[in-house]
């Protein structure tokens, strides 16, 4: 089905649009500080300036030396405004200190009609400090005439485009004087000539506002508030600018490089997508900061990428050039790769790079959440990009794991031990070793951790669902202390809650449930917990662990705590992964649905009367 | 169950045919629906507790990229609401407007879908946590929409791990509770008996926690119970109150609690603890002990 979804429309916003004045034409009527803004604003975006400004103390200090600094691109008219200054080109000036101001005339001599320019741009316009005088001709029958003139010679498709539409005069008016009456004229001409013009405090006489600016570079940010508070305006630009990451204007400086050598390399239109989609990847997968350092050796080596599709990382593309300069280049260490090996003690074992000493240690344990990477936070998404070594309890889906861009390690399952890349020192393989022989598994984690952090890296502990939530994340975190290091949290889903959810059991529903009880089924040892809750109608109760318990379970709730033998049970197997399923059962059935449908773990069973609310028989 | 959402809908997907209609068939009844309709889209989505650090990536994507309009409550925090690139509506439910701002939000929902629209419906925390998602699932049920729903971090869960209390702790907690302060008639008429290895989280409990604390006494519930308040969980202003079953009225007179905030009872909340002083009440009377988040 096509369909295009349109956004409603909320009028009343001012239109903001990037103006490219360079090399054209801007007038600004005023010396003074406001002045000397505009000034600024228009040098920057290359235009040619004539200030109209009284060679006395209205012309700020600030004005003369910009004027100063650009004898090529700035004119300097030093007398009152003339009406005449909208119609004369940039350095077509000519004018006499005692010239008188013209408000009450007004010409359109020299003002190059379409027609009239085309020979303008060989002969300067005959004005002269007097043109005043001219002042017979009504303008409204003037300003008619020219249409006329220059409809017909637009007509005129033979031509060569730039001689006839030839460039007015004046591209733009920015008038920043305290006189109203003259500012209001000002206003009223340019409207007569067509010109855009900003008269400086009077939002009705602008034909557009000057946004408040930030500048890195290439980079701009301009914010504008419709006229309403230029302060404000200030304000909130200064917020984003405070905001901006790192060195954000050198990236972008970088990147507009590497696009120009990336479409030299690879210009043909039939490889537009292929371009873009790698220069976007390129773009979200390396940190600002990073993308900033890129210069031409590493541009070449990103760029090697392109042909295979592959966007190499920061830390790839410093291996390589490390790499190169010690002839060892070997490209296998550029690309970590996870390999699961059996646990016999010549498993080889290496360390990827040699991290500085004097990188500062940081542990985070992030929840991975119930194994759907779309249900990782943006938080844990990052910190796995980010660390320069991953430990990662075992259930965790490789999709997840494949976010992780440095070493990983994954948890051994029993007598198996993974290990990572590589040839390694003798000293990594006595630790190594000593890991092995210890069947304590969260032992042979917590060391990898501690070993990372030792060598001053950042080190992410990826556990399933929730740290806390039956994770030993707070044993884990006490272990780290003794040892010296403070461990960051970062929380995730837990399937104890999401798992519900997702076979559609809310755990809270009005009128149904107001609270939620959730336990594993089996204590130390592997005995049944003795503290499931006692029947009420308004809990629910989530169990872990609890496949294997299923009928003890029954048993227990219905004869010791009185729950009643039809409550509602839904086993959920595997929750938000691709082989999730759903049984529905009651408190009577669970054990034989379980063994008829050959429930297996990990799954939740989720006891209470929330359970009928939304699922459809 | 007593539903206020059970109003008919502003404008139903489905023509509703009135009681004093002739009897149509069932082939009849649906030439009455308009084929053409384009059909909408809706999921419910949980924000998490307020950081946008804590989005999903699904809620992100949604958010950024998928969603033509963005129905807010106004509990999900201006941080994620900023990340919102389409039309944008946040329900008013401040006090005495609870139900005409979710009539609202049902309603803008409504004409939405019914123009073929991509809808998040976007709720604090979790959607099935004392969201009243269930209510919202089944509303849109019955305009002929199946809901996605995409869960979120509970500040149930994420408050206390970013407080650093782990609502479950071998040899300590081996279950928790989650339950809400506030029940009807501004009591709490069930509230969950003493169980030493649970910890309990309460929600919008602590505008009454002067009565909480005595349905916690009469319940059984220790006086050197220790309990935790966090404020403003995975905000930049975090604050962790610690104190026990007995202090902490007053240490929460004296901490000049902020809302919103959690209320989290049991042997867990000093499993971290560092030192005795953090073990607020405890050792150093009422005196207020916190920690807050740098």
């Amino acid at each position: 089905m096509v369909r295009s979804a349109i956004d409603p429309i909320r009028p009343g916003a001012s239109l903001i649009l990037a103006w490219q004045i360079k090399h054209k034409h801007v007038v600004i009527i005023g010396g003074g500080f406001v002045a000397a803004g505009r000034l600024v604003n228009v040098l920057e975006a290359d235009a040619k300036v004539t200030v109209i400004c009284p060679d006395n103390e209205e012309l700020s200090e600030t004005v003369r030396q910009h004027l100063d600094d650009h004898p090529q691109t700035t004119r300097l008219v030093p007398r009152e405004f003339q009406d005449t200054d909208l119609t004369t080109p940039f350095g077509e000036h000519m004018f006499t200190k005692e010239s008188p101001k013209a408000l009450s005339t007004f010409t359109l001599e020299g003002y190059p009609t379409a027609t009239s320019a085309a020979t303008s741009a060989v002969v300067p316009p005959s004005i002269s400090s007097n043109s005043s005088v001219s002042t017979a001709q009504a303008s409204p029958a003037l300003s008619a005439a020219s249409t006329t003139t220059s409809l017909e010679s637009a007509l005129s498709l033979d031509e060569p485009l730039d001689d006839i539409v030839s460039a007015p005069a004046v591209d733009m008016v920015l008038s920043a004087i305290d006189d109203i009456p003259l500012s209001t004229h000002i206003y009223n001409l340019c409207k007569r000539l067509r010109i855009p013009v900003n008269i400086a405090d009077v939002p009705p006489q602008c034909d557009f506002y000057f946004c408040s600016t930030h500048r890195d570079k290439s980079l701009q940010v301009a914010v504008s508030t419709s006229g309403k508070g230029p302060k404000l305006a200030n304000l909130v630009r200064r917020h984003i600018a405070d905001h901006l990451p790192n060195r954000v204007g050198e990236a972008i400086e970088q990147v507009g490089i590497l696009r120009a050598k990336l479409r030299k390399m690879a210009p043909g239109p039939e490889v537009g997508p292929k371009r873009m989609g790698w220069m976007s990847r390129v773009c979200e997968q390396w940190r600002m900061e990073d993308l900033a350092t890129l210069e031409e050796k590493s541009m070449q080596i990103v760029l090697s990428g392109f042909k295979d599709n592959v966007v190499y990382s920061y830390d790839q593309v410093q291996a390589k050039i490390a790499g190169e300069e010690s002839t060892e280049a070997e490209t296998e260490k550029i690309e970590s790769k996870v390999t699961i090996a059996a646990a016999d003690l010549t498993a080889e074992h290496t360390i990827t790079k040699d991290t500085p000493a004097q990188k500062t240690p940081r542990l985070v344990l992030v929840g991975a959440g119930p194994g759907d990477p779309e249900l990782l936070t943006l938080k844990a998404a990052r910190l796995l990009e980010e660390a320069d070594l991953v430990v990662a309890d075992r259930l965790i889906p490789m999709e997840v794991i494949d976010l992780a861009k440095g070493e990983v390690r994954i948890a051994p399952k029993k007598r198996t031990v993974l290990t990572v890349e590589q040839k390694s020192s003798t000293a990594d393989q006595e630790t190594l070793s000593t890991a092995i022989t210890s069947d304590n598994i969260q032992d042979q984690l917590n060391e990898w951790c501690l070993q990372g952090l030792r060598e001053g890296k950042t080190v992410v502990r990826l556990k399933q669902g929730d740290p806390f939530i039956f994770g030993r994340g707070a044993e884990e975190i006490l272990f780290f202390r003794e040892h010296g290091f403070d461990a960051e949290v970062v929380p995730g889903i837990s399937s104890a809650l999401s798992a519900p959810l997702s076979a559609n059991v809310p755990l809270t529903h009005r009128g149904s449930a107001n609270q939620v009880v959730i336990t594993t089924a089996q204590i130390k040892g592997g005995r049944l917990s003795d503290n499931f809750p006692v029947y009420d109608a308004q809990k629910t109760v989530v169990v872990l662990m609890g496949v294997g318990k299923a009928k003890e379970i029954s048993e227990m709730m219905q004869t010791d705590l009185g729950w009643p033998a039809n409550v509602p049970v839904v086993i959920v197997e595997n929750a938000h992964c691709a082989n999730e399923r759903a049984l529905d059962a009651t408190l009577s059935t669970l054990a034989q649905v379980v063994e008829e449908q050959k429930a297996i773990p990990p799954s939740v069973f989720v006891i209470g009367w929330a359970g009928s609310v939304l699922r459809q028989a | 169950m007593n539903n206020p959402y059970d109003s008919p809908p502003a404008s139903p997907r489905y023509t509703t045919l009135g009681s004093n209609s002739p009897a149509l068939s069932s082939a009849e009844q649906i030439h009455l629906q308009p084929p053409s309709t384009p059909f909408g889209e809706i999921k419910l989505i949980g924000a998490g507790p307020g950081d946008p650090d804590l989005l999903t990536m699904a809620a992100y994507k949604a958010i950024t990229t998928w969603a033509d309009i963005v129905l807010a409550d106004k509990l999900v925090s201006k941080e994620i609401l900023a990340l919102v690139k389409c039309p944008l509506f946040v329900a008013n439910k401040d006090k005495g407007c609870q139900a005409s701002g979710q009539q609202e939000l049902f309603e803008r929902a409504t004409q939405a879908l019914s123009e073929g629209k991509k809808v998040v419906r976007l709720k604090q925390g979790d959607p099935f946590i004392f969201g009243r998602g269930g209510e919202e699932f089944l509303f849109f049920r019955r305009l002929g929409y199946e809901a996605t729903i995409v869960p979120g971090l509970s500040s149930s869960i994420a408050g206390p791990l970013l407080a650093q209390i782990p609502l479950t702790h071998r040899g300590i907690a081996s279950q928790f509770l989650v339950c809400t302060g506030t029940g009807k008639l501004d009591t709490i008429p069930d509230m969950p008996t003493y169980v030493a290895h649970r910890t309990t989280v309460f929600l919008m409990a602590l505008h009454r926690l002067e009565d909480l604390v005595q349905d916690l006494i009469r319940a059984g519930y220790p006086l050197e119970l220790p309990v935790a308040i966090v404020e403003r969980a995975s905000a930049k202003d975090q604050r962790c109150i610690r104190a026990t079953v007995e202090t902490v009225v007053q240490t929460l007179r004296e901490a000049k609690y902020r809302p919103p905030g959690i209320l989290i009872v049991g042997w867990a909340c000093d499993a971290l603890a560092q030192n005795s002083e953090q073990l607020g009440g405890l050792t150093a009377g009422s005196s207020a002990i916190m920690d807050s988040q740098e």
